[in-house]
């Protein structure tokens, strides 16, 4: 059965026969040695819609501007609303600005506000933690690897245990993310980003430079998971920055009664429910009263 | 006609009906876990002998099977004459250099058993299920262990699968699978209804027994150039993975058939890339029929 380290450092081998486990047994060895994040039956629902700032975390994500909140369907005195970015974020390099000036205007023309959940692009790191707002995710811990499952898509991050990085890394959507445990915090440091996906859902950018770390640790009697990100990019940002998604657990899979299971991953491809774009979007039909 | 159809299909998913707790406490059970890849399409690889997989049609100048034109043969006994004429038609569509819509190229989730020609996988036991995820475009399974059918299962593009280990083998019983608007169960456009019963069977091999999966995928696909991602070392002397899986759909086949995909761990660096390379299908879209390239549907702004 394989070992794991609450450092993280190695694995090791022991007395069972190469290609076997017992059948419970490793999964009793993983209880006792890491926490245990979820699996498949294990929905983690957002709390937040984007990211939060960490308090006394420094500089933080960016967010709406204050001048034109965000609300999302259900909420606001005026029905929802399209993200517009706060550009005053001293964060962001006076390169983006442009570019994300041109998209707020956009938004708050109510013409556009790409999301890459909408349009069936991966999230990147960290978007993966803010994308869709109400697919969960599900966290899979094998013994050499833990993935990550946004439902809608969906959506799957690698994650390689204990491993250092490649020396030679062709960018992609998600990078390469390595990991391990420290004692009850999973610790994943991403690298290889490619620099076609936004950072976050108000559309900000990063460069091939970027490095996240992100640490996934189980709060309030493991019911809730809370995720603490910092970002590095000497290429888009001043500085680095820190931001916190919170997540709720799902629904108990203690029993099966001849339906599907609680909590069980649904199928949501991406590209059953998308609408046409190209044109102006209508906004989401509101009633402004009640008509009973 | 219809209810013999169903007794038959009835006594036919009763025959794989799951035992609960096929391993003992204690016992034993294979170890699938890590990345397992295949490095050849179409993917499936057809049995020497008996009900199988369709061939291609289209051959290269020494033999092998031509994936740049996906013929399908027609003539395989398996195909209902329904059938057999839809695979025809797309074959001569294929053979004008005019390729055909499948989950794959369009983006969708490809279902059983067409799936099963991805070129990665992977698989996490969590003891009470598995979780299976592909490579290309990202696609998952579940799988629950040791648990029955739902006496009315949902339809859904990957069905209601159960699984359960006999010794060394995992065995996984699929129904309930809906067809979806570019559905085939491969990539000759072998039609598939809801009536499709897919049986799988995956088992670690020894490199002298894989030696005869690999020649035949070597017989009827394309191997994908040196360095194509995932890259397989095809003389890897420790434990590959087999899959024997087996087909069954009243509406369209005379017979269940059967066919094999064999896998080998996919190699860390220098040789292999050492992880999972990306493949985003909405970055790649493409239409066919038409010179034109599709526009995977994408919305403006999210509708939540």
């Amino acid at each position: 059965m394989i070992k794991f380290s609450n450092r993280g450092v190695g694995l090791a081998l022991t007395l069972l026969p190469v290609g076997f486990l017992t059948a419970s047994g490793a999964l009793a060895e993983q209880t006792e040695s890491i926490p245990q994040l979820g699996s498949a039956y294990s929905p983690w629902s957002k709390l937040n819609n984007d990211f939060v700032a960490i308090p006394g975390g420094g500089p933080g994500p960016v967010m709406s501007d204050p001048a034109h909140p965000y609300f999302p369907n259900g909420r606001g005195p005026n029905g929802p609303t399209l993200r517009i970015a706060d550009l005053s974020n001293p964060i962001l390099k006076p390169w983006l600005i442009p570019s994300m000036k041109k998209a707020n205007d956009l938004a708050a023309a109510g013409k556009e506000a790409y999301e890459a959940r909408a349009a069936c692009h991966p999230g990147g790191v960290p978007g993966f933690l803010v994308m869709g707002r109400l697919n969960p995710m599900y966290i899979v811990q094998g013994p050499r690897e833990v993935v990550l499952i946004n439902e809608g898509g969906p959506e799957v991050r690698h994650i390689h245990l204990n491993v250092p990085h490649s020396t030679h890394l062709k960018p992609s959507p998600y990078g390469e993310s390595v990991g391990h445990y420290e004692g009850d915090t999973l610790v994943v440091d991403t690298i290889g980003l490619s620099d076609d996906t936004y950072v976050d859902n108000y559309r900000t950018p990063h460069t091939t430079q970027e490095h996240v770390i992100e640490r996934f640790k189980l709060i309030d009697g493991g019911k809730m998971l809370q995720v603490d990100v910092r970002v590095e990019d000497s290429g888009a940002f001043n500085m680095p920055w820190s931001a916190r998604q919170i997540y709720r657990g799902g629904v108990s899979t203690d029993s099966f009664h001849g339906k599907f299971l609680e909590g069980q991953m649904l199928e949501a491809p991406c590209e059953q429910n998308n609408l046409i774009g190209g044109a102006t979007v209508a906004p989401i039909p509101v009633a402004d009263k009640s008509d009973f | 006609m219809k209810s013999r159809q169903n007794l038959w299909f009835a006594a036919a998913l009763a025959a794989v009906a799951v035992a609960p707790a096929s391993a003992a406490p204690g016992a034993s059970i294979p170890d699938f876990s890590g990345i397992w890849a295949h490095q050849w399409d179409p993917g499936f690889e057809a049995l020497d002998s008996g009900p199988t997989a369709l061939v291609n049609l289209a051959r290269l100048p020494d033999g092998r099977g031509n994936v740049a034109q996906l013929v399908g043969d027609y003539h395989n006994p398996i195909l209902k004459p329904e059938a057999a004429e839809t695979v025809r038609k797309l074959g001569e569509q294929s053979k004008m250099h005019v390729g055909f819509h499948n989950p794959r190229n369009q983006c969708w989730p490809m279902g059983l058993p067409f799936v099963l020609s991805s070129d990665g996988m992977e698989i996490f036991d969590r003891g009470d299920h598995l979780t299976i995820i592909y490579r290309l475009d990202h696609q998952v399974r579940t799988v629950r262990m040791n648990a029955a059918h739902p006496a009315k299962p949902v339809p859904s593009y990957y069905g209601d699968s159960v699984g359960h280990y006999e010794g060394d083998t995992l065995v996984i019983d699929t129904i309930a699978l809906k067809p979806g608007p570019f559905a085939m169960l491969d990539w000759f456009g072998t039609p598939q209804t809801p009536a499709l019963h897919v049986v799988e069977r995956y088992r670690l091999l020894d490199y002298d027994e894989a030696k005869d999966g690999i020649r035949r995928a070597g017989r009827d696909n394309t191997i994908n150039p040196a360095g194509t991602p995932p890259v397989m070392d095809f003389d890897y002397r420790g434990k590959w993975l087999q899959l024997l899986f087996t087909v069954d759909d009243p509406n369209v086949f005379t017979t269940p058939w059967s066919a094999t995909v064999t896998y080998a761990p996919q190699l860390p660096p220098p040789k292999g890339l050492g992880v999972w390379p990306e493949y985003v299908c909405a970055e790649n879209p493409y239409k066919y029929g038409t010179e034109e390239d599709v526009h995977v549907p994408t919305a403006k702004v999210s509708d939540f």
